[in-house]
């Protein structure tokens, strides 16, 4: 046989060994799907109950994306620097996505911008980065903070019956610009309905012991979880008959609920923060071209009239055991 | 077979050799078969696999259904040997009620949270474990106590919720089902009506439901009532986020069995079941994107099987059609080794009877056709000489005629001594022209022979020309055919110089050029056009009237034949300056044997054998 008789065979040989390779690559890569994305939570005391709904949020997320969700162990941070080397390092441990609840807002951006070169980021409950030009790998997941703030006013003066003429503001911490925001959207509207602002106290060691020395306000809002908490305590030792409203998730709010302690409450949707932000890594990680969009989070009004309604208990309740 | 594949074989087929034919046809044949074999295969397998999920899923689904039945009938066992044993036979006021019901509780609670009897207004009558209702809280408001006194014959389960009629500790809240059943009750020795609530630990379906999630990552199971209110699914708050979507109005509606696309869950399948004394659905959902994802690596593996056995197939069918041809092609390179001149080729003989025959066959032929040219070479020999021999018996009489008419002239005039000497060179030139039957001589001789010639035509043309020969010594010793040059020199008399009256020149030239021999003579006579110089060589030129051609073409066939193609004449003339007449011949030197050796192999092999 002459050799130029062969160039029938060599063009279906060299399909045929081009189709065994890919499928050979494709049917390993498949036998192989052991590899598992990880995606590295850092958020302040990782182990408090206020994250109940985020780690289920999360958790969802990781069984439908066949993620890994390390939950980094943290306790409470001195600045938003040791949170952010924290992500620094869990990155170099092989993080390929990184969610943070920044501890504050001020040079989050600088300092996540080298981090987010090389690993996606998702920042939740604040809007500290509004400029997410760093090649799509920085989003935010958060609610509206200011309308939040506004809502929290507007349940509280519905829930009080009667047009409250001061409040007191626990503000929490003021370093985040999510928490600035509410602020904001509460004090607007608080004017806008003549109610006067009597103190403002931002986040601190003993706020119990704080809220003894200072004029008692016909309500008290509240605009983080720590900080509701901290005047629950206060409310329930100081027998107190001020109407007391604010911002939490925590497992403990329903007890404080039910028992009237607190009038209501406004919980964000942090199940859908931890899952959305997770699934969105998860989408990018697996194909470059989704961008990390920023997530608009919804918030549910809760008082001790709707807190056994079917679709509040999940939220209250997240945890059947 | 459609034309067009016929017409795609052939072309094949002659565009190919055998072995390509072979193997190419075996490829696509083998490729076809194992292609559609894999096909019918994998949807067989596919097919098979899916009905195979969709029993293991009702099995599974079954066997779910059976725990849960075990775990609601033991529920309604307690409910009932509480009803039964406990409450309805007793005065409800008696103290030693509650130990006993404490007893059960004790025996049952990993399944419980608690149980309580209200009466028909909502009024707590006792709980177990102790509890305080919970201030504001009205438990005739609650759809178990309704449904309860409503349907005072039935049990009934309630959907999953939080149980928020008694007291808690922060963080003690219990995700129940309330079972809740009308009951006769007796307070007092005074009868009534009443509603015993058994509320059931969620946990322990939900955790029984959740490990029946756990083995597979696509496909899942949940389970809602008989209206489509969902009571567990494993994701069940993104159904309420609204980032997942489930129909289970449209699955809970269908008795139990097998469904396809079933409501808005398109492409997937659903199997429901009936759980029994509740209503509830359980139902089992395989997407069909997940059961193609779990297909994907079986996919895979028959594309790289079906790759790999057919360039398993390709390299088989290489081997056997070389196999199969290897004869044909060793028979075929006999007969090209034939066609390209060898007269004695090795011809295969070997392979199957069929290939063996044809290469005898072609043995035979080969013999034949060797035997046969051996003829035809001495019948072209035979034919060869005679045309010599005829050529040079053209040469004799034409001379002779002339020379003897000359010597008839001179002793008519009286010219005995020039008659004389003329007589002696014709001896001479006879001589030579015998030359013992030899046809190769030395160019010496020939020259010799041309110088008597001449002398003999100067005496019969009284010297009205001149004749100059001038002859290189290395040329002497090598070999021609004999009388070349006499027929020139006599066309150079008659046409060139015999009519220009003393003033006529015949110049004789042998020299060695290029490694070969020339002769040129050369006269100064009338010429010829050269057209006409060009036609002296063809055959034509025999038909020419004055007949000058004639010689000139003997002597160019003579030489042609002996030496070969690439020797002869060259005739180069002018009208009115003269003609030239070149002898080319190879360089060979004369020997006895050169006319034998000629003879025996081509003259032009010959001759290059002997320059190289």
């Amino acid at each position: 046989m002459e050799n130029r008789d062969n160039i029938y065979l060599i063009p279906l040989a060299v399909i045929l060994i081009l189709l065994a390779v890919w499928s050979a690559t494709e049917f390993f890569e498949l036998t192989q799907s052991d590899h598992r994305p990880v995606i590295a939570v850092l958020v302040e005391d990782s182990e408090s109950g206020r994250w109940t709904q985020l780690r289920l949020g999360l958790e969802q997320a990781q069984q439908d994306y066949n993620l890994r969700i390390r939950f980094v162990q943290t306790g409470r941070y001195e600045s938003v620097e040791d949170q952010l080397v924290q992500a620094g390092a869990a990155a170099k441990e092989g993080a390929d996505g990184i969610f943070l609840i920044p501890v504050g807002s001020e040079g989050t951006q600088e300092g996540l911008s080298d981090l987010a070169f090389s690993r996606m980021v998702v920042l939740g409950e604040t809007d500290a980065v509004k400029d997410t030009s760093e090649g799509n790998r920085i989003a935010v997941a958060c609610p509206d903070n200011r309308a939040m703030g506004a809502d929290l006013v507007r349940m509280a003066l519905r829930e009080e019956g009667k047009t409250p003429r001061t409040a007191g503001i626990l503000s929490g911490n003021q370093d985040q610009a999510g928490l600035r925001d509410r602020l904001e959207g509460a004090r607007d509207f608080l004017e806008a309905q003549g109610v006067s602002v009597i103190w403002d106290r931002p986040r601190s060691g003993s706020l119990a012991d704080e809220l003894n020395g200072l004029e008692e306000p016909d309500m008290i809002l509240a605009l983080e979880d720590e900080a509701l908490l901290a005047a629950a305590d206060w409310k329930q030792a100081a027998g107190a008959g001020t109407g007391l409203y604010g911002i939490g998730c925590s497992n403990t709010l329903a007890w404080l609920l039910d028992r009237g302690i607190i009038g209501g409450v406004i919980v964000p949707d942090e199940f859908g923060m931890g899952y959305r932000s997770a699934a969105m890594i998860a989408d990018r990680l697996e194909i470059r071209s989704v961008p990390l969009q920023d997530i608009t989070l919804s918030y549910t009004e809760v008082t001790p009239a709707n807190m056994y309604e079917e679709s509040i208990e999940r939220l209250l309740f997240p945890e059947i055991e | 077979m459609d034309k067009r594949i016929i017409r795609l074989r052939d072309r094949l087929y002659e565009a190919a050799g055998i072995q390509t034919a072979i193997a190419v046809s075996f490829t696509l044949i083998f490729s076809l078969v194992i292609v559609l074999l894999s096909l019918v295969l994998y949807s067989q397998f596919s097919a098979r696999s899916r009905g195979m999920n969709i029993d293991s899923t009702e099995r599974f689904l079954n066997q779910t259904r059976t725990s849960l039945e075990d775990y609601l009938r033991s529920m309604r066992r307690f409910s009932d040997a509480m009803y039964y044993t406990s409450i309805k036979n007793s005065d409800l006021d008696e103290s030693g009620l509650y130990s006993e019901l404490n007893l059960m509780y004790e025996a049952n609670k990993d399944d419980l949270i608690s149980f309580a009897i209200f009466s028909d207004d909502g009024t707590l009558i006792s709980a177990v474990p102790v509890s305080v209702r919970k201030e504001g809280a009205d438990p005739s408001s609650q759809e178990w106590f309704q449904a309860a006194m409503e349907e005072v014959e039935n049990l009934h389960f309630s959907v999953p919720h939080v149980q928020n009629l008694f007291e808690e500790t922060a963080g003690q809240y219990h995700w129940v089902i309330s079972l809740s059943r009308s009951i006769q009750l007796t307070r007092g020795g005074v009868p009534g009506m009443g509603v015993l609530l058994v509320d059931m630990n969620f946990s322990r379906i939900a955790q029984m439901l959740a490990r029946a999630n756990e083995d597979s990552s696509y496909q899942y199971i949940y389970l809602c009532d008989r209206d489509g209110s969902i009571i567990y699914h494993p994701r069940q708050r993104l159904i309420e986020e609204g980032l997942f979507r489930e129909d289970a109005l449209a699955a809970a509606s269908r008795p139990d069995g097998t469904y396809e696309n079933i409501g808005s869950g398109q492409g997937q399948i659903t199997v429901v079941k009936t759980v029994s004394y509740t209503g509830w659905k359980l139902i089992s959902v395989i997407p069909e994107a997940g059961w193609q994802l779990g297909m994907g690596r079986f996919r895979y593996l028959v594309i790289l099987l079906i790759s790999l056995t057919l360039i398993g197939v390709i390299g088989i069918t290489q081997l056997v059609s070389r196999q199969i041809s290897r004869p044909l092609l060793q028979l075929n390179e006999s007969v090209r080794d034939l066609e390209s001149g060898n007269l004695y080729p090795e011809i295969y003989i070997g392979g199957s009877r069929e290939v063996r025959h044809l290469g005898q066959t072609v043995e035979a032929s080969v013999r034949r056709i060797r035997a046969l040219m051996q003829d035809l070479v001495v019948q072209q020999e035979l034919k060869r000489q005679s045309e010599l021999d005829a050529l040079q018996s053209q040469i004799n009489p034409h001379f002779l005629y002339n020379t003897l008419d000359s010597v008839v002239w001179m002793i008519e005039g009286g010219h005995d001594q020039e008659a004389v000497r003329m007589i002696g060179d014709l001896a001479s030139l006879l001589r030579i022209s015998i030359s013992q039957g030899r046809t190769i001589i030395p160019v010496a001789d020939e020259i010799r022979h041309a110088r008597a010639y001449m002398e003999i035509q100067k005496i019969r043309y009284r010297n009205t020309f001149e004749v100059d020969f001038e002859v290189s010594p290395e040329v002497e010793s090598m070999a021609t055919v004999k009388l070349i040059i006499q027929p020139i020199l006599e066309n150079a008399i008659y046409y060139g110089v015999r009519e220009m009256d003393g003033e006529g020149e015949i110049r004789v030239r042998a020299y060695l050029e290029g490694g070969d021999v020339w002769i040129d003579v050369e006269d100064n006579g009338i010429g010829i056009p050269e057209d006409q110089a060009k036609r002296l060589l063809t055959e034509r030129s025999r038909e020419l009237v004055h007949g000058n051609g004639v010689g000139l073409l003997n002597v160019h066939s003579r030489i042609r034949l002996r030496f070969g193609q690439d020797y002869g004449l060259v005739i180069e003339s002018e009208p009115d300056e003269g003609t030239r007449v070149r002898i080319h011949l190879p360089a060979i030197p004369y020997r006895e044997t050169l006319e034998a050796e000629l003879s025996s192999g081509a003259g032009k092999e010959g001759a290059d054998g002997e320059q190289g």
